[in-house]
């Protein structure tokens, strides 16, 4: 007798490759993670290190953390410095100190955010929303082929960031943004899920199921998970907490949707103890072997 | 949405001028069409990034500074010093020049502030770890030697203790600081005698035997001075 043919209708994939369940390698974890003689057994549960692009681009200590980390775990790299959305010109100098740091390390993939992080010459070392408008998608168009150009040989991803403000004058939403911005340059996506839910709540109309089940499946090269902080008439994303239940709900819908994704628990404020951390990764991972199972087709989990 | 499409060039420009502060945070809000309060919150955000890198790189004269004196410093300095590079830390940098420049703290905390900055400069040094002969001995690459017109090191223990200390009287001091190379943790001393020989017979790259010979003292002297050195990092040894 054949196989029953499956009633499920295929399922769209992400970007691969799934390298599993990570976290974001801070100076304070450094002994624990790269110098403990038992080799691996503190990062246990570890499947990759992001590094913060911009903490290991120079020579020194940074960088030379950065290789001990690439000899234990798959890398990956994620900046905020890029400026993507900015009118000063892209930093050749930065862009070419983000490629020899990704070929130091092997690095898996680059990313950075969709916004604007200085104008006029100055640095705001900030997340500036971009206007979503056809003048901004053109812009942030021609810079995504220019970063490229500079780094041809590892995949790009831009991050979906929380944002405070919505500019009045903008004709899409961000969900058509990104739709539009993914078709026409193929950038990669990488899916904040907290970012989803606080913008969601932030500002009228927010709907984060709607924004995620729209998002191109093929895109989406990267999660990140991360807490926030509920002021009452805001949420900031303050990434210095454990995430919260409807985020984890959030990240499972993402995934019964495209399957396994590389992951990362984010956290960069009030940095815990290493065990903390670690319990939100694995928390993160066994939400996600709730939904796809002990091991994803094509990825670990 | 009703009316034109709002144009890059005045989003940069009315963002820029409203995390630089001061009223155009309602003008900006205003033309951008936003809340006064949620664009306050970017200011909050970008100015707070400044006085993040430097309480950071002088949190031993932030300590040394009254609470409320060290803020409005802080703010003056992020109004005269914007951040102008990707390096956060770079926006630091102006900041012992500056107290100089404004004369906003008395003379020992500005010269702890000059230490501070020549601790990170020694935190961020590039310079590989040299490669040391078996036997020999090597400077520490990231060796920093600040000459200060106050004791400077015993007051800075005491602040990183948390202990209250009083700024130190006039004397002139060497400091010196550098990076211990097997946990990259930088380090600082009061300059010593023992050790300032060490160093200069590290750097002119003299034996044992010709430095006791060029100082009168014994062969055991010599080495026990190297040795020291090396326990504290400022030379490293094959």
């Amino acid at each position: 007798m054949p196989p029953a043919a499956s009633t499920d209708p295929p399922r769209p994939q992400a970007a691969g490759p799934c390298l599993g369940h990570g976290i974001g390698l801070r100076r304070a974890h450094w002994p624990a993670l790269l110098d403990d003689p038992q080799g691996l057994a503190p990062a246990a549960g570890v499947d990759f290190f992001e590094l913060l692009t911009e903490n290991h681009l120079s020579p020194g200590p940074g960088r030379r953390a950065a290789r001990r980390a690439a000899a234990r775990r798959p890398i990956v790299l994620h900046g905020t410095a890029l400026n993507i959305g900015g009118l000063d010109p892209l930093d050749r100098d930065y862009l070419a100190a983000v490629a020899a740091l990704a070929h130091d390390t092997g690095a898996r993939w680059i990313s950075d955010h969709l916004c604007f992080s200085g104008a006029h010459g100055e640095a705001f070392h900030d997340l500036i929303p971009v206007p979503r408008t056809v003048e901004a998608l053109d812009h942030v168009s021609r810079r995504i082929d220019a970063v490229r150009g500079a780094l041809p040989d590892v995949p790009f991803a831009l991050e979906n960031p929380s944002y405070y403000i919505q500019y009045a004058g903008q004709p899409m939403d961000e969900l058509t943004f990104w739709q539009r911005l993914i078709d026409r340059t193929g950038v990669r996506l990488l899916l904040d899920i907290n970012n989803v839910y606080v913008n969601c709540a932030n500002h009228p109309g927010g709907d984060p199921d709607a924004f995620v089940d729209g998002l191109p499946a093929h895109a989406v090269q990267q999660i990140h998970l991360a807490g926030h902080t509920d002021l009452g008439d805001v949420i900031i994303d303050t990434h210095g907490a454990p995430m919260i239940d409807p985020v984890v709900a959030l990240y499972q819908r993402v995934l019964r949707r495209i399957g396994p994704v590389s992951t990362l628990f984010e956290w960069d404020n009030d940095l815990p103890a290493l065990p903390v951390l670690l319990a939100e990764n694995a928390r993160a991972r066994a939400a996600a072997q709730a939904v796809l199972g002990p091991a994803g087709p094509g990825g670990r989990l | 949405m009703s009316g034109p499409e709002i144009r890059l060039a005045d989003v940069h420009t009315w963002i820029h001028r409203a995390v630089r502060g001061g009223p155009d945070v309602h003008a900006a809000a205003a033309a951008l069409g936003v809340a006064p309060g949620r664009l306050a919150i970017y200011r909050r955000f970008v100015r707070g990034h400044v006085r993040s890198a430097v309480a950071a790189n002088f949190g031993l004269t932030r300590a040394a500074t009254a609470p409320a004196a060290w803020d409005a410093l802080v703010d003056r300095y992020v109004d005269a010093h914007p951040a102008h590079h990707w390096r956060l830390d770079d926006a630091a940098a102006a900041f012992p020049a500056w107290l100089a420049d404004v004369a906003a703290l008395d003379a020992p905390r500005r010269a702890l502030a000059e230490l501070e900055w020549t601790l990170a400069e020694v935190r961020h040094d590039p310079t590989p770890w040299p490669a040391v002969p078996a036997g020999g001995w090597a400077l520490n690459p990231t060796l920093a030697i600040l000459q200060s017109p106050f004791a400077l090191v015993p007051w800075a223990i005491a602040l990183g203790r948390g202990e209250p200390a009083p700024p130190p009287p006039a004397a002139e001091s060497l400091v010196l600081a550098c990076r211990r190379p097997a946990d990259e943790v930088t380090v600082f001393h009061a300059g010593h005698p023992d050790w300032l020989f060490a160093i200069k017979v590290a750097h002119d790259g003299l034996t044992v035997a010709e430095a006791a010979a060029l100082s009168g003292q014994p062969a055991a002297a010599v080495r026990a001075a190297l040795d020291g050195a090396v326990d504290a990092s400022l030379l490293l040894k094959g």
